[in-house]
């Protein structure tokens, strides 16, 4: 159903006022987001009818208290955004860019330190590959995930978590905002997963991934119906 | 956040200039990253829409327009609409009931006094003449990212009732608040 299709019988004009707020409270799906965003660029009564909403609700906005993010998310951004500056370290831009590691204590503070004291210079295969640290969810599980566009291979390293007897650990990526299954994880402590050709083009630096627990044989729905033990975005680093 | 300030940073940012974003994000992330905890209330997920949201501003920063609405509130969209998707990527739906009540009630911040301006008395006022359950719906999926969805079933009724209440109250609104 398209979104407009309730509005025979309201007042003419109404339709395009309720769509566009529904638009400006994020309450419509991802594809009749896109629409109203794709609308908004190229119809300028509706885009005025956009505005309009975002300036009159504008005032909620005080609503949401200030909260401090921590100290050092700032230099993570920088150093996504502006990977030149982060010069001569690669690793700087590597701890940038994973920043979620930081969960990893132990083993990622030693790698750091490793790092930190016999700089090299950056390795070509390492640089073109896209890694995920997937950080503890409600199953409390800790992945690295990378990711090899030019052969599709999907390398997975377990650190923290396991499936419950008679469960399995299944992998997700989130592509076009829809759940895709990458594969099923094997009890071993490292896995790898090619790709097709036509998904491994479709993931990509942002894209989230994510490890949930599922019956034997992976999820019957083609979705995460169970417990996401970790999550993460692949970063190009 | 000072609106001139903002739009003036922003548009520094749009020139490429990486010390603007500095300034920017300073006088900026307590904000942002309040708008991100409040729709996602879990600091992870928070701190990572936080982030997708500033490359976002830095990269559209030439698009934003001064004099065609608030760069805060521009920003605050920005910060809005990465957490909602995020919240949706991960969990479908909104975080349930439960999991918001752990969370410490965050009224109105420091701003609030200054913004307590005649936009948002007229807000409040239309608001008001709505009936209390569609009004709670309008501000829920604002401040929260609820879908239609979830709200739904948070008052008990059927999807397509739930829309049709809140379409039609979104019109009222739209009517109440047209000069």
């Amino acid at each position: 159903m398209s979104a407009q299709d309730d509005f025979d019988d309201l007042p003419p004009g109404g339709g395009d006022a309720a769509l566009a707020a529904e638009f400006v409270l994020r309450l419509l799906d991802p594809a009749e987001t896109a629409a109203c965003a794709a609308r908004e660029a190229a119809d300028p009564g509706f885009a005025a009818e956009v505005a309009r909403w975002r300036a009159d609700l504008l005032p909620l906005d005080a609503g949401f208290a200030l909260a401090p993010p921590p100290a050092a998310l700032r230099g993570r951004i920088e150093a996504r955004l502006f990977p030149d500056a982060a010069q001569p370290s690669a690793l700087a831009r590597l701890w940038g860019s994973v920043g979620l590691w930081r969960g990893l204590a132990a083993t990622s503070a030693a790698v750091a330190v490793w790092l930190a004291v016999a700089p090299r210079p950056p390795d070509p295969e390492l640089v073109a590959e896209l890694i995920a640290a997937l950080a503890p969810r409600e199953g409390g599980g800790e992945f690295v995930a990378s990711f090899d566009p030019a052969t599709g291979a999907v390398t997975v390293t377990r650190l923290l978590g396991a499936a419950d007897q008679g469960r399995v650990l299944q992998l997700w990526a989130l592509v076009d905002q829809a759940p895709v299954s990458l594969g099923l994880l094997p009890a071993t402590p490292r896995a790898e997963i090619v790709l097709p050709p036509e998904l491994a083009a479709r993931i990509g630096d942002g894209t989230l991934v994510e490890v949930s627990e599922e019956p034997t044989g992976g999820s019957p729905t083609g979705r995460p119906t169970g417990t996401v033990l970790a999550a993460g975005f692949l970063r190009d680093i | 956040m000072e609106q001139e300030e903002i739009a003036r940073l922003l548009a520094r940012c749009g020139l490429g200039d990486r010390a603007a974003f500095r300034a920017l994000y300073d006088l900026s992330a307590s904000k942002l990253f309040g708008v991100c905890l409040r729709i996602l209330g879990v600091r992870a997920e928070a701190e990572e829409a936080l982030q997708e949201a500033y490359v976002k501003i830095w990269n559209n920063a030439g698009r934003y327009q001064a004099g065609r609405g608030s760069a805060a509130g521009w920003m605050v969209s920005i910060a809005r609409n990465q957490a909602i998707d995020l919240l949706r990527a991960r969990r479908g739906s909104p975080r349930d009931i439960a999991e918001m009540a752990e969370l410490p009630d965050t009224g109105p911040g420091p701003e609030a006094a200054a913004l307590a301006s005649e936009d948002r008395r007229r807000l409040e006022t239309c608001l008001g003449g709505l009936p209390p359950d569609r009004a709670a719906a309008v501000r829920a999926a604002y401040m929260e990212g609820h879908t239609y969805e979830y709200l739904a079933r948070r008052h008990a009724v059927p999807l397509n009732t739930m829309r049709t209440w809140l379409r039609r109250a979104l019109i009222s609104l739209r009517e109440c608040l047209s000069p």
